[in-house]
């Protein structure tokens, strides 16, 4: 187990700069998710740090060793890769045993150790199927079963549910929390579902444009973006045009433009100053709907003309505009059907979680999404 | 899609007739391979033929034939295999131009490439001109691009992930090739094994005009043919023939696939 130091990293691909200049720490113990749209660089910022991609600028530390210009083989790590990576010449044993015999473990210990690694992945009594008899969420679990035997000091994985279906992808995703729990391996995971990185990991990177924009717990990440990008990219939020009123020392009050609506709000960035244009971000499914007769009882309350509402299983989505600005609620729980006919109605919101971030940055990335 | 009825059956028709018309000429050499003589239908039912090769040279022809095929295989599989797996998976400069020029052999007709080979070999080969090694590596070179291609083309379906799961597994660059990647090409390489020695066996004048002492079993036919015509004992000698060149390479095949089952649908 080790922790990951990235120093000025940057790889191109032609005149493309896939990562940029790059400087990011991960914790040993650690399972971070680099999360970010197709084609911002994660994969090869992972690529580099598994010695598969040599950067053109900057170094990789894995603990304390400079491992930049160290082979891929030499670097004791595990991978697992999008596509399927089980050896189909070989059972799921020998995938397994195989990886053992390459870091010189003694034949007694290999046995023992193949039989606890499947244990852990829930494959036990399947050391003779070859990739032809599992299935693909099985084949899965073989390799990081394979990726983990070796006790290596990072473990990467590189989007590794994608290939799978989605009531998979969701069961293995607990799974590869609760494995990481149990063997407490420095773990490095890229994924573009934000669900997958909120869900499983203690730490998220999220990447953009060959840069990492934020970095923080879920949580933090997921309530108080700090670009319009990681406001955008993370869940659904709306984007509210304001200017800053009043500045204190927890809260701060915007004015939404061409409205009277002032809103609290409790995350912004500490430079803001009254007058500062700004967007107020609140989450779709961060809006609690309440009776408008007793609006005195919560901050920041608007009124949402309803357009449409619509079912999707889980919730309900509600969609329409407030004071003329587009706006969205994810409803759950169950009193959320009798929001299916609102549409033409105007319904009172409360915003307990508004935060904001400057308005002056390029807002081409709302384009891009 | 449902046919009418009637296009149904020409088109069946057309099939069998396209079958009997590509595989009659086989049909006619087995019958006059066991016939007095090239007629049809068979006359009389005869073992001559077969008694007439037995006593003839050629056995020491198809030999010698097998012995050059064997050869030219391995050597083929041997400069092939890293030049596939060059073209395939590294990016050097020159790459675009390699995969061109690799192909220059099959733009000239087979004679006129091995004639080209000869006077080369003449003009700076000459003292071991008709030497073994020289007709294997001669014979080869025509066969070059076929086994390049197949080898490639095998190469490309396979995925490189096997390759980088092995290097993080521990493996070095040539291990992580003759554990993984090399046993997962291994039917591609079979087809190529397959093609340079059937392409080998072969062999016609090639041989011959680079000075070979022994003859060809093809070119032992050839003449064959020229002094008694197309009779019952030739039928028995192209019979033979690709009786054992099948054997040979259907071996071959059941040898391999039982080596790495799994990996042939």
């Amino acid at each position: 187990m080790a922790n990951v130091r990235v120093e000025g990293l940057t790889k191109r691909y032609g005149q493309v700069v896939a990562v940029n200049n790059v400087d990011v720490e991960i914790k040993e113990g650690s399972l971070t998710a680099i999360l970010g749209p197709s084609g911002c660089g994660k994969t090869t910022l992972l690529r580099c740090i598994a010695g598969l991609l040599t950067p053109d600028a900057g170094k990789v530390f894995i603990g304390k060793e400079d491992v930049t210009n160290v082979p891929p083989f030499k670097r004791n790590l595990g991978m697992v890769f999008q596509r399927p990576s089980m050896f189909p010449h070989m059972t799921a044993y020998k995938n397994i045993a195989w990886a053992l015999q390459l870091r010189g473990w003694p034949k007694d210990k290999i046995s023992s150790r193949v039989t606890e690694m499947l244990k852990l992945v829930h494959l036990e009594g399947m050391e003779e199927r070859a990739f032809s008899q599992l299935s693909g969420g099985q084949a899965q679990r073989v390799v990081i079963a394979r990726a983990l035997a070796p006790q290596p000091d990072i473990l990467l994985l590189d989007e590794p549910l994608s290939s799978l279906d989605a009531k998979l992808r969701d069961q293995l995703k607990f799974e590869i929390a609760e494995i990481h729990r149990k063997t407490g391996c420095t773990t490095i995971m890229v994924t573009h579902d934000q669900s997958e990185a909120l869900t499983v990991a203690n730490n998220v990177l999220l990447m953009f444009e060959g840069k990492i924009v934020q970095e923080g717990d879920p949580l933090d990440v997921y309530r108080n973006p700090k670009t319009l990008f990681s406001a955008d990219f993370i869940g659904t939020n709306n984007m509210m045009p304001a200017k800053v009123v009043e500045v204190g020392a927890d809260k701060a009050i915007v004015q939404l433009d061409g409205a009277t609506t002032r809103l609290e709000a409790v995350s912004f960035p500490a430079d803001i100053r009254e007058g500062t244009p700004v967007w107020a971000c609140v989450r779709a499914d961060d809006v609690d709907i309440v009776d408008a007769n007793e609006r005195n009882r919560y901050s920041n309350v608007a009124e949402v003309d309803v357009q449409r509402s619509s079912l999707t299983g889980g919730m309900v989505i509600v969609e329409g505009k407030l004071k003329g600005i587009p706006f969205r609620i994810h409803a759950g729980g169950s009193g959320r059907f009798e929001l299916l006919d609102v549409a033409g109605s105007t319904i009172s919101c409360a915003m307990p979680n508004v935060s904001l971030i400057h308005r002056d940055q390029d807002d081409s990335v709302l384009k891009a999404q | 899609m449902k046919l009418p009825r009637a296009l149904r059956i020409i088109l069946n028709i057309y099939a069998l007739a396209l079958a009997v018309i590509l595989l009659w000429p086989v049909l006619q050499m087995v019958m006059t391979a066991f016939s007095t003589d090239p007629t049809f239908p068979p006359q009389h039912f005869s073992l001559y033929g077969f008694r007439e090769v037995l006593w003839s040279s050629f056995f020491k022809t198809l030999r010698f034939s097998l012995k050059l095929a064997l050869w030219v295989s391995l050597l083929l599989l041997v400069i092939c295999l890293p030049a596939a797996y060059a073209m395939e998976r590294r990016y050097f400069a020159g790459r675009s131009l390699m995969a061109v020029l690799i192909f220059v052999p099959t733009i000239f007709p087979a004679v006129t490439y091995v004639s080209a080979i000869a006077v080369y070999v003449f003009v700076f080969f000459l003292r071991q001109r008709g030497s073994f090694p020289v007709v294997v590596v001669a014979t080869a070179m025509s066969a070059i691009p076929l086994v390049v291609r197949s080898i490639q083309a095998s190469i490309a379906t396979t995925d490189p992930v096997y390759e980088e799961a092995a290097l993080i597994m521990g493996a070095n660059p040539l291990k992580a090739f003759a554990k993984i990647t090399l046993p997962l090409i291994a039917p591609g390489l079979l087809t190529a094994a397959m093609i340079a020695f059937t392409s080998a066996t072969m062999a016609f004048t090639g041989p011959q005009l680079l000075g070979s002492k022994e003859q060809t079993v093809s070119m032992f036919v050839y003449d064959d043919m020229g002094k008694v015509g197309f009779t019952s004992y030739i039928a028995v000698e192209i019979l033979v023939m690709q009786a054992v060149v099948l054997g040979v390479v259907q071996t071959l095949y059941f040898v391999f696939r039982k080596q790495f089952r799994g990996l042939f649908v």
